[in-house]
């Protein structure tokens, strides 16, 4: 196999690019071409020159060495086309190797690899599965298409005396139907769909295509229809029974084939230019390398869908969440109230236990794999002495999800008035976007330093990022009784947290001796959350053909005889906030001036929406109301004024929200900038 | 409260899943958008020969996406998988202006196709982080979207596939729209 491959590239390795040259162009550059593998130094000078600076690996290094003419460059086509076929082309993951191929700007390699996978078995199944273990083909489409392409081009050359004649792209839809059938077949991701070819349909769908492509060639359908009916459904089974093989990249690139290559000169010189200089060293490095990144994004990836608090406590460091920018370092080290916090204040038990709860309750969700990104976490914040407990809250229900009226949630934000409320003492740090909240003995050690929280033993803590968090002054809402609350009368104040895709939301009752500290923690919260929350002007720039019952058309139709569009129910969209726990990376992090502008514009752009809004809401009741004649349909109107309060919430919420930030975030740049 | 809708829909349908094709150009972000999209997979599954299928679960809602591609005489393959398609998601280079004839032909070849009739259709302007990027208004006036698609329910949302803006803002909208079908 390998024999014939390195024989191969003896006899064909410089034919033209097309790979279908005509016999006596060849003859020519056969010598040229072993003369060039077998003898020339520069052609080792290259190989070693482009494994060291993979970027510059085609044509500069060709200009540099070899005059920059074509055979220089088809040299180098053919030398990473084997590097490709033996798993040692650094410059990209092998797992990219058929997505390089299929790029257009590599079209002259891709001919060359193709070459080397030469002889060709008859069947077209069985040269899919050749080249499918030759290459990692998982690829792009169009990439996958135009290796395809190419292999079908080469192949027909190679056998014209079956059926297809020279026509390559016949053969081209054949290879790509039996691609798209095994990814149908075998790929994991398609078990469940209902769409899985029968071989019937494999059939005709193949046959369907083809009929189109036959009329532009001098075959015949009716001709071959009976061979290749039965020749695809062959295919079908065959491949119904084994996928085609999967790839799995050749580890030890120093125990390459190549080393086994038996033809003396070639074999020589090839192994040569790699070990000379310790260069297949570096090779098996560079491999190595490859796979180590791959690993590494796979890492990222699980990271990712860890909560901080998870993170946090398995010593796994927090990545930053905005820009930091060089005010920063001040005013953290002078400890600006607006930059940092780190008091004990009071927790609402409640609110604590929906604390844990939420840890917990959010690795149900991935249980029940909804598998939104909203926290795998088995995050088990505190101690591992605590650990069963966290199974009990895998085994309960879902329903600690969320208070559903208007009344419990009014009922939990404001505990306080509750007689029987009970308050617990934490340690709550705001820092860099983050806010820390510790209980136990020994979090009054804690400094805000967060590398101190490993070291903790016998306590409790949670990490969230401020993402799109929001904190209010509860006292600024509330007057009991008429009395006037001053001086040393507790203050209390609420951390809500977006609500999370599976509907979740958590909401955090705090309580300070004093309001001067709750103030300051509700203006540092709403800091930080400003700071890293971009604005989501997506949902406002949408252009579509749904109707809300608003649209100019709609309103302009008049009443009665225009026929009645069918209403769609308006919902905000969700944006990346409502994968809370995904937000360990922040999607746009901008300086804190930038900021405020987008954030400010932004208000201006709800302001107007908002006026829009309610100037619309007359109309509406004009056009849809009952006294509009033909709306005798009630529910049409209830859904359209349904739409209308549902938007209005939804501006109204993003406005109070923004402008807190907006506050926060001016803050901040008048203490800059005196 | 959209929320308590949907989660009121999933516990009286339990969970749907979608076929979705991703279809664009060259360069306009499919691959970007499916690895974005992937962080929010359910599960890894074994890796299968051929062509990028991603499965996001999304709720209670799981879209089975295929990255569907290649040139014109390839395009009746696909076919097979019209019928079954709950949306077509299409993916515009919005600051390749060059290209927008292009994109908007290899759009209507396969939205006219029968059996893509009731299919809801989405359309990423993406790369709108780039300066000269076509805005999504602009974008669904080029593609005269509003005279030619009288069927489909359609929308064009911007987007930036590198930080992920406007995906969920999509996917979000597929779903609002397709569950009553």
């Amino acid at each position: 196999m390998n024999v014939d491959r390195f024989e191969a590239t003896g006899r064909r390795g410089e034919t033209l690019t097309s790979g279908v040259a005509p016999a006596e162009d060849v003859v020519p550059l056969r010598s040229a071409g072993r003369g060039a593998i077998m003898e020339s130094p520069k052609m080792t000078n290259i190989s070693h020159f482009a494994r060291r600076q993979p970027s510059l690996a085609e044509s500069e290094t060709s200009d540099d060495f070899a005059g920059g003419d074509y055979w220089s460059d088809s040299r180098n086509s053919l030398l990473t086309a084997m590097e490709i076929l033996d798993g040692s082309f650094a410059q990209v993951s092998y797992k990219e190797y058929a997505n390089y191929l299929g790029h257009k700007d590599n079209f002259s390699v891709l001919t060359r690899f193709i070459d080397l996978l030469k002889p060709f078995p008859v069947s077209l199944l069985s040269l899919l599965v050749k080249l499918s273990s030759s290459v990692y083909l998982i690829a792009e489409s169009q990439n996958i298409d135009k290796i395809l392409e190419e292999l079908s081009r080469q192949w027909v050359m190679e056998h014209p005396g079956t059926v297809w004649k020279l026509n390559y792209k016949l053969c081209h839809i054949v290879l790509f139907s039996l691609l798209i059938l095994n990814s149908d077949l075998h790929n994991e991701e398609t078990k469940s769909a209902h769409t899985r070819f029968s071989q019937e349909s494999f059939v005709r769908n193949t046959l369907s295509a083809l009929e189109l492509e036959l009329g532009k060639s001098e075959l015949v359908l009716s001709d071959i229809q009976s061979a290749l009916t039965h020749e695809l459904a062959s295919y079908y089974e065959a491949l119904k029974h084994s996928p085609l093989p999967v790839f799995r990249g050749r580890p030890n690139a120093s125990l390459s084939p190549t080393s086994t290559v038996t033809s003396p000169n070639i074999g020589r010189s090839i192994n040569q230019s790699r070990t000379e200089d310790g260069s297949s060293l570096s090779r098996t490095h560079s491999m190595a390398r490859s796979y180590y990144s791959m690993s590494s994004l796979n890492t990222t990836i699980r990271d990712r869908r860890q909560t901080a608090t998870w993170k946090s406590h398995n010593g796994v460091d927090l990545p930053r969440l905005y820009l930091r920018e060089p005010f920063d370092e001040e005013q953290i080290s002078w400890r600006n109230p607006l930059w940092c916090m780190n008091f004990v204040v009071r927790i609402n038990e409640g609110g604590y236990r929906q604390l844990r709860k939420f840890e917990g309750g959010a690795s149900a969700y991935s249980r029940d794999s909804v598998g939104t990104a909203a926290s795998s976490s088995s995050s088990i914040s505190y101690k591992s002495s605590k650990r069963s407990s966290i199974f009990r809250w895998l085994k309960r229900p879902l329903l600690q999800k969320k208070s559903k009226s208007l009344f419990e949630t009014s009922r939990t934000s404001m505990s306080f008035l509750e007689r029987d409320s009970q308050w617990t003492r934490v340690r709550v740090c705001i820092q860099e976007g983050r806010v820390f909240i510790l209980r136990g003995r020994e979090s009054d050690e804690f400094t805000g330093d967060v590398e101190s929280l490993k070291k903790l033993s016998d306590t409790t803590y949670f990490v969230y990022s401020l993402f799109e968090a929001q904190a209010q002054l509860i006292q600024e809402q509330v007057v009991i009784g008429g009395r006037t609350r001053v001086g040393d009368t507790p203050y209390n104040f609420n951390l809500l947290f977006p609500e999370t895709a599976g509907g979740g939301q958590l909401v955090l009752q705090f309580q300070a001796d004093d309001a001067d500290t709750a103030t300051n923690y509700v203006d540092c919260i709403n800091f930080w959350a400003g700071r890293l929350s971009s604005v989501p002007t997506t949902q406002f720039d949408i252009v579509s053909n749904e109707e809300y019952g608003w649209s100019h058309g709609v309103l302009a139709q008049g009443d009665s005889s225009s026929p009645t569009p069918h209403i769609s129910r308006w919902r905000p969209l969700l944006t990346i906030d409502a994968f809370q726990d995904d937000v360990d990376y922040i999607p746009e992090p901008l300086p804190l001036q930038e900021r405020l502008r987008e954030i400010s514009e932004f208000i201006g752009l709800l302001s107007k929406a908002i006026d829009e809004h309610n100037a619309v809401k007359p109309r509406l009741i004009d056009r849809w109301g009952p006294s509009s004649g033909a709306a005798s349909d009630n529910s049409t109107f209830e859904l359209v004024m349904d739409n209308w309060n549902s938007r209005y919430l939804y501006l109204h919420g993003q406005y109070e929200k923004r402008e807190v930030y907006y506050k926060a975030l001016s803050r901040a740049a008048a203490i800059l900038s005196t | 409260m959209g929320n308590a809708f949907s989660r009121a829909l999933g516990k009286l349908f339990g969970s749907r899943e979608m076929k979705i094709l991703m279809l664009g150009l060259d360069n306009a972000g499919k691959t970007t958008i499916l690895y974005k999209l992937k962080l929010n997979k359910i599960k890894t599954s074994t890796p299968t020969v051929g062509f990028n299928v991603e499965t996001v679960a999304y709720k209670n809602v799981k879209f089975n996406m295929w990255d569907v591609g290649g040139q014109e005489r390839l395009r009746p393959l696909w076919r097979h998988y019209f019928p079954a398609t709950t949306a077509l998601m299409f993916v515009i280079d919005s600051n390749d202006r060059q290209r927008m004839t292009e994109a908007k032909e290899e759009l209507y070849s396969v939205i006219s196709e029968k059996e893509m009739e009731k299919v809801v259709l989405l359309v990423w302007a993406n790369k709108q982080d780039l300066k000269g990027a076509m805005k999504p208004q602009e974008v669904s006036d080029f593609l005269q979207l509003d005279k030619n698609l009288k069927n489909q329910l359609w929308c064009v949302i911007g987007s930036n596939a590198l930080t992920g803006q406007g995906l969920v803002e999509g996917l979000s909208w597929v779903s609002n729209n397709t569950a009553k079908r």
